[in-house]
């Protein structure tokens, strides 16, 4: 737990003094605004899918893969990796602080939205539906979990971190394409299959949350994905031993 | 404290070490050598559970470096050849962040940087960041990263590759020092460090040890060096009858030197001892005996193969 203490100051000690992680920031801003000001200002709608339908949904495509493509392969490439490796920490510790680093400065950027839930608060006059928010920011959180788990995933395969927020950033236009045009799926016919399908993709369990329903299959979704990702990197980092 | 047993590392089909086997004891200061490509790296990153080997064992402290990789690692300070350090860190931070991670008990993180700080003499750098430091600088945070905890084991790859002749010297004085407190295993390819700072060498050649006996035997060669003024044929063959003396050869001179120090004309001969037995003595009553014909010796001086030397015969084939 203090090794994990330690880690994680220093990840997220790493990001806050990285440009890279300010710009991207900035971006992810950027696009919140953007999207918040064209629904809100055209809509007046209250609720939480003003803030993120539709370009939100490709926010942490974007964003996770600069966030956690040098997680990794930046240590592997400068040779810190071995440092880390050669110091009394586990693997598992290494991954998780890592993880935890890159998702609290997630979580700092999605908390700097909470601006606009304020400018809608303030020019609504009827009740706010709190509860619905609420779901709808876990579930930024949950799908932003996911991408960043999956980012670091990829990123321990790489030397390079563009190669690593490439793969990822593909992989996840491609499950959210597939996600969109498929819904529902042509070439699949109703039933399981189908079914199974649909489960599969992480968009349709945002959507419910979005939509302030809490079903605890939407979270087991999420909280299992993540975990198997995490799970994966461990298996990568240790990879080091069986060669 | 340190040993490999049996040693092997493959990758693929290409060994790179095969049975290396060899023991540090505590408190020794050891140096390994070997060419480039040796695979110095390779058994230390072993050694530092960074990778397994492929056959064999290595403990250190007493565990096992696969099976208790963690108490291993918790009794090491390593330092890579690279030494890879976080560019965007202070020196200050970096340094709190490894001795967290080493297990240096919250109060205390204060005052073992202070130490190691203090220890490496990179006080006035301390609140510099990594990726603004001189490559002597660098190498020297690394080395202070390794003494926190403090370890009972310094596993060092390279301490002084990149360095200038000034700061070599000050790593040296260092490493004679660290000596003192810690079980040192250091690897290098410059041989005067390795005289310099360790007591023993161990050396590796093409993924195999050299036998220690091996370079014990070539360290050991002793060679006597004499400047005899006097006729050189007669006192060639007097020296060839000495009884501690196994050969005699005539080393060349530089003409220019001899002029240069004003010394009467004299011939340089380099004796050989039996079975490494001191001519000395006899070498004296032969030149008291001789007094007379105008013998006389300019100057007598043993000579011990130099690590160089061995280093060279060792790796090259050769005597």
């Amino acid at each position: 737990m203090r090794n994990f203490i330690a880690l994680t100051r220093r990840e997220v000690l790493s990001v806050f003094v990285s440009p890279l992680a300010y710009g991207t920031a900035a971006m992810f801003l950027f696009l919140f605004g953007l999207v918040f000001t064209w629904r809100f200002f055209f809509t007046r709608l209250v609720e939480v899918s003003t803030l993120v339908d539709p370009l939100g949904y490709f926010v942490p495509i974007l964003v996770a893969p600069v966030l956690t493509m040098r997680l990794i392969s930046e240590e592997r490439r400068l040779g810190t990796l071995e440092m880390l490796l050669t110091a009394p920490v586990g693997d598992l510790e290494v991954v998780l602080s890592k993880f935890t680093g890159v998702m609290i400065f997630y979580g700092s950027m999605t908390a700097l939205t909470l601006v606009h839930v304020g400018v809608m608060r303030y020019y609504y006059d009827g009740n706010m539906d709190w509860g619905s928010f609420a779901t709808g920011y876990l579930g930024m959180l949950l799908i932003a979990g996911l991408f960043l788990a999956f980012g670091l995933f990829v990123s321990a395969f790489f030397e390079t971190p563009m190669l690593a927020a490439l793969v990822s950033f593909v992989s996840g236009l491609a499950v959210l394409t597939t996600g969109f045009a498929a819904t529902p799926p042509a070439v699949v016919r109703p039933g399981m299959a189908s079914d199974i399908y649909n489960f599969m993709l992480p968009f349709n369990h945002y959507k419910n949350l979005l939509g302030g329903v809490i079903d605890t299959r939407d979270l087991a979704y999420f909280v299992l994905t993540t975990v198997f990702f995490l799970f994966l990197t461990t298996r990568v980092l240790e990879s080091r031993k069986w060669k | 404290m340190i040993e490999a047993d049996k040693l092997t590392k493959r990758y693929g089909d290409f060994t790179a070490i095969e049975d290396l086997s060899f023991k540090v004891g505590a408190g020794e200061v050891v140096g390994f050598l070997g060419v480039n490509g040796a695979c110095k790296t390779t058994t230390m990153r072993i050694l530092s559970c960074f990778q397994p080997a492929s056959a064999g064992k290595a403990s250190v402290a007493g565990f096992d470096c696969f099976k208790q990789s963690l108490e291993v690692r918790r009794s090491i300070g390593y330092l890579p050849e690279s030494v890879p350090l976080y560019p965007e860190l202070r020196v200050a931070e970096y340094l709190a962040f490894r001795a967290r991670i080493k297990g240096v008990p919250g109060g205390k993180v204060k005052s073992e940087i202070a130490r190691v700080v203090g220890r490496c003499k990179i006080e006035d750098r301390a609140r510099q960041t990594i990726g603004t430091l001189s490559r002597g600088y660098r190498q020297r945070v690394g080395l202070a990263d390794a003494l926190l905890g403090p370890p009972k084991i310094l596993i060092l790859d390279e301490p002084t590759s990149g360095l200038d002749p000034l700061q070599r010297a000050e790593v040296r004085d260092l490493l004679l020092e660290l000596g003192k407190e810690h079980t040192v295993l250091l690897s290098t390819h410059i041989l005067s460090e390795v005289e310099a700072t360790c007591a023993r060498v161990i050396i590796i050649h093409g993924g195999k040890l050299v036998p220690d006996e091996r370079v014990a035997k070539l360290r050991a060669v002793r060679r006597y060096e004499a400047a005899i003024a006097g006729p050189q044929d007669n006192v060639l063959g007097a020296l060839r009858q000495l009884a501690a003396v196994d050969a005699v050869e005539v080393l060349p001179q530089v003409k220019e030197d001899a002029e240069r120090s004003g010394e009467p004309p004299h011939t340089v001969f380099e004796l050989i001892p039996k079975n490494n037995e001191d001519p000395r003595t006899g070498l004296t009553e032969l030149l008291a005996s001789k007094k007379d014909a105008g013998w006389k010796l300019l100057e007598l001086r043993r000579k011990v193969l130099s690590l160089e030397e061995v280093f060279a015969r060792a790796t090259g084939g050769g005597t």
